[in-house]
């Protein structure tokens, strides 16, 4: 198995139609005050686009985003550089990074109150189709990777992995958890798993 | 999941056309050897150049943050990829559509690719290309392996070689050309892709074809050689043959092409394709990159001279049985529907169809098919939307779509029965928006977004008036929505301005220690006839301010024009005395505390800077000595522009080059604010003391525009031409705006020059 470019999109779980130009300056800001794990680089926009990758963050290991892809509004951080070690511990540390950034995402005064991330429905994807090819093999190696994952990050709960079906020839999954636990909680576990 | 070991070039090497498989092998040992310090990184730049990996905004490993400038701390430190350019800094990646022609393959492997490696998203040139961006130029061989094993290579689509062969996107299904050129633009790029005599340019070569002389699709006329389709009649028979054109050239300052031949047989075209690209490759300037392009070789030489030496060099080129066995071959290559024609039913049609059907779809001169448009805002389209793109070409057709010069994509030989269907299917995925080629379907370069160049956010701008005119175009006189704008965020003309109704370029102005982003307003550029004629700049107005300036001049244009007169003519009619009154209270820039707005650029929150250097530190808002310098500049700038329209053309080459003086004396002001001198003076200072140091190169990031000034000092013109007249009043503004560049880059507290 070689998870290396890792994809996690935290769906919204509030949203009072936040334009997407709201993003510009809270990502600008990010950069400024260096608040993101990663090395920040710039602020890609395309509002223009209909259902697109939204407001982007521009990093040298992955990018994060604003992302409306298929209609679907989440915080999306996407692996571009391989990581130097795949594996399990790869997956946690998009899953720490794309929680954090929900996180930070909700204290900026612009979306304060008019916007939450859900932590319990969300996307994993695998960015790279050399590593995992969109197969059944795939499928099953990525199912057992998150499965051991959330064991521990969601203890206590079920999840329910259903195969994306958005014909992007990618392997991934869509995860639904039934029960809500909160940001901090998870990482906290991810910390210390 | 893949064993490690498997790699994207075991995987394709057998899909791969064996030469370009190679080809990228060696691309992939340049990379190793370049980052092992090996090749210099200067050789290494243009190497990756011709592979189509092009540098990007902050690759040199800065950035303003809108409150100071950041260095970006990359990982591989002491490696560079080019001078002064970062190894892991993002870069794009052109990749070159020959005439824009592109299959359901070649869409779901850029979708797969945008995912993996860029920003999810595909960017169509105003030349037919792609462009990928934040790409690293470590995943560039795997990406370009991953594009030949679907057909698409990305050599010369950048550096010094011959670039995208563009050609009308409806060529081969237009009720207007000659005949079809896709198999002749075909055997172009065949015959010219590596070929040895084009290998040593000083600059782009970008060749275009063209089905007929009076539409704009294929504009010719801007190109660094055209072939205009024609057809002859010979012993009797109908032939068919090419206007060839070469010379033309947008840039900074724009050149007409000059008819090189007419009526020459089809079977010509590549030998004499050949010939320039020796005459150039031999004659061409090679140290001064700005004025290196075949424009100023031809306008030099003259073209009859230019015309001699190619004819000299036909005789002596030895016979190819390329130049007739490829047209042979492609000729054969016929592009054929999948469907059978069938007209549109009456019927109930799908909201919004009808309106759509109207802007977006064209008539196929073979019955019962049509070419659908589809827009691509600013050129960009998702990776759903490609895959999306390609489902479509495979239901209705034998994926045959072309990219467009205006950065959008059309689908041909559709039969109209399928067209509700193929709308709902756009429409799904938001690609069915009407208005394809009217006034809301703006192109754009870059800009600061991406581009090292970028002035302003054309981008920005152009996203802006977007919303605006769609938000108005039910509402719009017929006369408006057929008007056309192009936006560049620097002289260098990527939009294709200066061929627009209302052509906008990005420059800069200070105000006090502040730099305020703005576009110059080019208008009177004539798209028909493939590019006609350029327009000229008539205002630098502040960015946010260009949507108002914008209104003015249509509003007016809709109420004032005559029968039947379009905006050109209007343009031309008004004259720029009226023009520049309209707009004169636009120009005016308050304090930065009245207005802060303005000193921000569109969807960028950061304070303007260019060239990502911060506010000066120059005391309060007292006017400097060099500030009046460039407000008589601006003004003779100005009277030269009005005294060519009059065609008073040496009456306006002089004022141009008094106009350049007052530059020159400008930047020398920056340094001795009471600095006097006469014109030579002037010059022998500004070289001595700015140029020939390279401090002004070093601010202004050009060589060519300072060129312009000792060319116009040395060569006064006297009985200019009208071409003549027409470039020496480009390159004073160009001048200008150089100047203005310098002021705003320069140093805080400039070295005083040394006393005389």
């Amino acid at each position: 198995m070689d998870l290396r470019k890792i994809g996690v999109k935290f769906y919204v779980e509030k949203d009072n139609h936040v334009p997407l130009s709201v993003f510009i300056p809270i990502f600008h800001r990010f950069i400024q005050e260096d608040n993101l794990e990663g090395l920040l680089i710039d602020v890609a926009q395309y509002t223009h686009v209909h259902q697109g990758p939204g407001v982007l963050l521009i990093a040298h290991e992955a990018n994060y985003s604003f992302d409306e892809t298929h209609g679907h509004r989440g915080l999306l951080y996407t692996q571009k550089r391989p990581a130097e070690k795949g594996g399990l511990d790869h997956l946690k540390t998009a899953f720490r990074r794309a929680l954090l950034a929900t996180e930070l995402l909700e204290k900026q005064p612009e979306l304060s109150g008019k916007m939450t991330f859900a932590t319990n429905h969300f996307q994993v994807f695998v960015n790279d189709r050399l590593a995992a090819p969109h197969n059944s093999e795939s499928q099953e190696d990525l199912e057992n990777a998150l499965k051991t994952l959330f064991d521990g990050l969601y203890e206590g709960a079920s999840t329910v992995l259903m195969p994306d079906m958005n014909r992007q020839n990618r392997t991934g999954f869509e995860v639904h958890v039934d029960k809500a636990i909160s940001r901090g909680e998870l990482l906290k576990r991810l910390a210390s798993n | 999941m893949t064993e490690p070991s498997k790699s994207w070039k075991t995987i394709l090497q057998d899909v791969m056309p064996p030469d370009w498989a190679k080809e990228l092998d060696d691309f992939e040992a340049q990379i190793q050897l370049n980052k092992q310090g090996k090749i210099e990184p200067r050789i290494f730049a243009e190497t990756r150049l011709r592979r189509g990996a092009y540098g990007q905004r902050y690759d040199n490993g800065h950035r303003n943050d809108g409150k100071q400038i950041r260095k970006l701390p990359f990982p591989t430190q002491g490696v560079w990829k080019g001078p002064d350019t970062y190894w892991d800094a993002p870069g794009m990646l052109r990749i070159k559509f020959p005439w824009g022609g592109i299959n359901a393959d070649q869409m779901e492997t850029l979708a797969d690719l945008s995912e993996e490696y860029s920003d999810a998203i595909s960017h169509i040139t105003t030349r037919q290309a792609i462009q990928l961006h934040f790409i690293h130029i470590e995943d560039a061989p795997d990406i370009m392996r991953r594009l030949a094993a679907v057909g698409i290579t990305t050599r010369e689509a950048c550096g010094n070689s011959v670039r995208n062969i563009t050609a009308c996107p409806i060529a081969g299904v237009c009720r207007t050309e000659a005949f079809d050129v896709t198999p002749y633009a075909r055997a172009f790029f065949k015959f010219m892709l590596g070929h040895p005599d084009a290998q040593d340019f000083g600059r782009k070569f970008k060749p275009a074809f063209s089905g007929c002389q009076g539409e704009a699709c294929g504009v010719v006329n801007m190109h660094d050689m055209g072939f205009i389709a024609k057809k002859i009649t010979v012993n009797g028979k109908e032939a068919h043959a090419f206007d060839i054109y070469v010379g033309g050239g947008l840039g900074p300052v724009p050149y007409n092409a000059k008819l090189l031949y007419a009526d020459r047989p089809v079977e010509d075209m590549l030998p004499i394709g050949q010939a320039v690209a020796r005459v150039y490759g031999r004659l061409g300037e090679k140290k001064i990159r700005g004025m290196a392009r075949i424009k100023f070789l031809v306008a030099k030489l003259g073209i009859d001279e230019f015309r001699r030496l190619i004819d000299e060099e036909l005789k002596v080129l030895t016979p190819d049985p390329r130049w007739t066995g490829l047209i042979q071959q492609s000729v054969k290559e016929v592009e054929k529907p999948a469907q059978p024609a069938a007209s549109l039913k009456a019927a109930s049609y799908p909201k919004g169809f009808l309106e759509w059907r109207k802007t977006n779809v064209y008539q196929q001169p073979q019955y019962g098919y049509v070419v659908v448009y589809v827009k691509a805002p600013l050129g960009d389209l998702t990776a759903p939307q490609m895959r999306a793109l390609a489902a479509i070409l495979r239901e209705h057709t034998k994926e045959t779509a072309r990219t467009t010069v205006d950065q959008n994509l059309v689908i041909r030989w559709i039969p109209e029965a399928a067209l509700p269907s193929v709308y709902e299917a756009l429409t799904a995925v938001g690609l069915g928006q009407a208005g394809a080629n009217t006034i809301t379907d703006i192109a754009s370069c870059p800009g600061t977004d991406t581009c090292k160049l970028g002035i302003s956010a054309s981008r920005g701008l152009a996203r802006e008036l977007i919303v605006q005119y769609e938000a108005k175009a039910a509402t719009l006189p017929e006369e408006i929505k057929k008007l056309n704008i192009k936006v560049s965020g620097c002289p260098n003309s990527c939009s294709q301005h200066h061929v627009s109704d209302i052509g906008l370029y990005g420059v800069s102005r200070k105000s006090g220690s502040y730099a305020v982003p703005h576009f110059q307003m080019v208008l009177g550029g004539q798209r028909k006839n493939n590019g006609e004629a350029y327009g000229l700049a008539v205002a630098a107005v502040p960015s946010k301010r260009i949507p108002e300036a914008i209104e003015r001049l249509t509003q007016k244009y809709s109420k004032e024009r005559q029968k039947d007169e379009n905006f050109q003519s209007f343009v031309q009619r008004l004259g720029k005395v009226e023009i520049k009154n309209l707009l004169q209270d636009l120009t005016v820039i308050p304090a930065h505390d009245f207005e802060p707005d303005l000193y921000t650029d569109w969807a960028d929150v950061r304070e303007y800077t260019i060239g990502d250097i911060g506010k000066g530190e120059c005391a309060g808002e007292v006017v400097s000595p060099y500030e009046f310098s460039l407000t008589a500049a601006e003004s003779k700038g100005f009277e030269a522009q009005v005294q060519l329209e009059k065609k008073n053309l040496p009456a306006a080459t002089d004022m141009a080059y008094q106009s350049m003086i007052h530059s020159a004396e400008a930047v020398l002001r920056t340094r001795d604010r009471e600095y006097t001198g006469g014109a030579d003076q002037t010059v022998a200072d500004f070289k001595k003391y700015f140029f020939d140091t390279g401090e002004f190169v070093k601010h202004v990031n050009n060589t060519q525009f300072a060129a312009f000034l000792f060319k116009a000092h040395d060569n006064r013109l006297a009985s200019p031409n009208e071409d003549e007249a027409h470039h020496r009043v480009e390159e004073a503004q160009l001048f200008l705006e150089a100047a203005h560049s310098y002021v705003a880059n320069m140093a805080p507290a400039p070295a005083p020059m040394p006393a005389k």
